[in-house]
């Protein structure tokens, strides 16, 4: 029985359910203009340029975001997961050991 | 150096739609991740755990929440702005068209070599009649003057376009740090852009306040050119009076979903700064409603207020039957109308073309109903005198859109509103061509019937219904 308001299994839910938001952006992304250079077509066209720069843009910081916001989120719920645990397991422990010695 | 002419003319915006087709499925789904991201949030908030290391995780998932919808709306700018590209080229490749044809049909011809060159306008040989003739060679270099003009004239507009988009998408650079955080200010900066866009791809054309030239614009178009901006801009091409009736009710029709969408995400977005309030959209609600009740004869959707665009309470113009090959148009004008009377006003103009049908089964009528999609209050869509309602707010450019979208011109326009001392109705007529005066409106000598009572009542709707057709 925890000793904290909490299961550490709704955590780990939660992880899990982060990772598999950012691995899905990535993977739609993969399929939508990752494994390729965006081909706009129009060559003689100024704006064509600024087109491609902005779709490799958003692919370049879909990275990031997914890297540095999402999937920091979900390590850090995990992280959480595993404290609660690890002080439930001591919390037992040391009731264990109370228990043994009384 | 490429010249904007060969650009124009070798340009094949298939590669480009279907970048944007796929930027468009890739958005669908970021909305859908943005949705599980949003539920494993709740699930979490659900849960038994609570305390300061809950909250402040709550706190955390919400940041990247808003985070996520930032992105989401980078991503719409952008596609909006590429298919904004599409478009202009479209339009300018349909002008382009139409140059080619101007000339083939003056005699002349518009010549460039290769897509670098310079386009030079030629005056093609005379036939034999018109060899010795100066009078011909005169008319025709005046032609070939105005052509090169012409021609000029839509290659600086390619070069305007070009240049904008070019910059407009350059704003994308910075709207993203290194980590993955997004700036709300520069988003906002690249939505104004985007929006800015689109009403400039439309704008050059046509306004709705010149129904001639929307018409003329719209008929010179190639139609799977139309097709892609009912597509792509069902809001402006549905407010663009002139263009004939059935084509504004798809656009309005499409484009009703898109902007109650855009309100309520506006209402529920933090990074949304729009002045949208829910009475706005309870009255797009209530027009769906309307819109979607089946009607015999069939109900179109002339024209709908955008409430962020309008300066007063928005409303909608709604018809039965397709003013455009009707003979007799009648407009009826609600003495008081709001959101909340507007199935009975609609239902009005339903049974004024039901009964004015059976007075005169030869011709057709059609009636249209000037509706409100706000509370009562509104002074602005009050009308307080007959014969001039509504008049500054929409009704004159209505009626003169009507003439406009006309198979023929020939028909009988008439408006049924409340009399001044509300006593009852008063029906004016007049020839629908008279619209095109300038300042033109209603006069008492136009009245032709009066009714007891409101045009719902049985006894006034035939008086109504036959003053409509011509019984006097």
């Amino acid at each position: 029985m925890s000793g904290f308001r909490v299961n550490p299994q709704d955590l780990r839910n939660a992880s899990k359910d982060g990772y598999a938001v950012a691995k899905g952006i990535r993977e739609d992304w993969g399929q939508a203009f990752g494994h390729r250079p965006p081909v706009l077509g129009l060559p003689h066209w100024v704006f064509e340029g600024a087109a491609k720069a902005a779709v490799q843009d958003l692919g370049r910081h879909l990275n990031e975001i997914t890297t540095n916001r999402l999937e920091q989120a979900a390590g850090n719920l995990i992280t959480m997961a595993l404290s609660y645990e690890t002080a439930d397991t001591g919390a037992a422990a040391a009731v264990g050991g109370a228990g043994g010695q009384g | 150096m490429p010249h904007y002419w060969g650009m124009i003319k070798e340009a094949d915006v298939g590669t480009l739609r279907t970048a944007v087709q796929v930027l468009s499925t890739f958005e669908g789904r970021f909305k859908q991740r943005i949705a599980d991201w949003q539920t494993m949030q709740r699930n979490l908030a659900d849960s038994s755990w609570h305390g300061q290391a809950s909250d402040s995780t709550t706190t955390a998932l919400q940041d990247r929440t808003n985070q996520l919808l930032l992105v989401d709306q980078f991503i719409e700018d952008l596609r909006r702005m590429l298919t904004d590209g599409i478009d202009n080229i479209l339009l300018l490749q349909a002008r382009q068209q139409r140059l080619v044809t101007h000339a083939t049909g003056n005699c002349l011809e518009i010549v460039a070599a290769d897509v670098e060159a310079t386009p030079v306008v030629r005056v093609l040989p005379p036939d034999p009649h018109s060899r010795n003739d100066p009078e011909w060679r005169k008319e025709v270099e005046a032609a070939r003057d105005r052509l090169v003009t012409d021609v000029d004239a839509l290659c600086t507009d390619a070069r305007a376009v070009d240049d904008r988009l070019a910059q407009a998408l350059a704003g994308f650079d910075y709207i993203a740090k290194q980590e993955g955080d997004y700036d709300p200010a520069k988003i906002a900066e690249a939505t104004k852009a985007a929006a800015e866009l689109d009403r400039m791809t439309l704008g050059g054309p046509g306004t709705s306040q010149q129904p001639d030239a929307n018409r003329q614009w719209w008929d010179s178009l190639p139609e799977a050119t139309r097709q892609q901006l009912l597509q792509d801009h069902p809001g402006s091409i549905g407010a663009l009076e002139g263009l004939p009736a059935e084509v504004r009710d798809r656009a309005n029709r499409a484009w009703l979903p898109q902007l109650r969408a855009q309100l309520t995400e506006g209402l529920t977005d933090p990074y949304h700064s729009q002045t949208v309030s829910q009475v706005n959209l309870d009255g797009l609600n209530a027009l769906q409603k309307q819109i979607d009740t089946p009607s015999v004869p069939p109900q179109l959707l002339l024209s709908v207020d955008d409430p962020r665009r309008v300066p007063h309470g928005p409303g909608a113009v709604l018809a039965y039957g397709n003013p455009d090959t009707a003979t007799n148009i009648a407009a009826y004008v609600p003495p008081r109308p709001a959101v909340g009377t507007l199935p009975t006003d609609a239902a009005v103009a339903r049974g004024l073309a039901v009964r004015a049908g059976k007075a005169d089964p030869t011709k057709s009528t059609a009636t249209i109903v000037f509706t409100s999609l706000v509370p009562p209050g509104d002074e602005s869509l009050t009308p307080s005198v007959s014969l001039s309602p509504l008049r500054d707010s929409g009704t004159f450019s209505t009626y003169n859109g009507l003439r406009v979208s006309h198979r023929d011109g020939t028909a009988t326009l008439s408006e049924v509103a409340a009399a001044p001392d509300e006593s009852g109705y008063l029906v004016a007529s007049a020839p629908l061509e008279a619209t095109k005066l300038p300042g033109w409106s209603f006069t008492p000598d136009s009245i032709v019937a009066r009714t007891p009572g409101g045009p719902d009542g049985p006894s006034s709707l035939h008086t109504a219904a036959d003053a409509i057709v011509g019984r006097h």
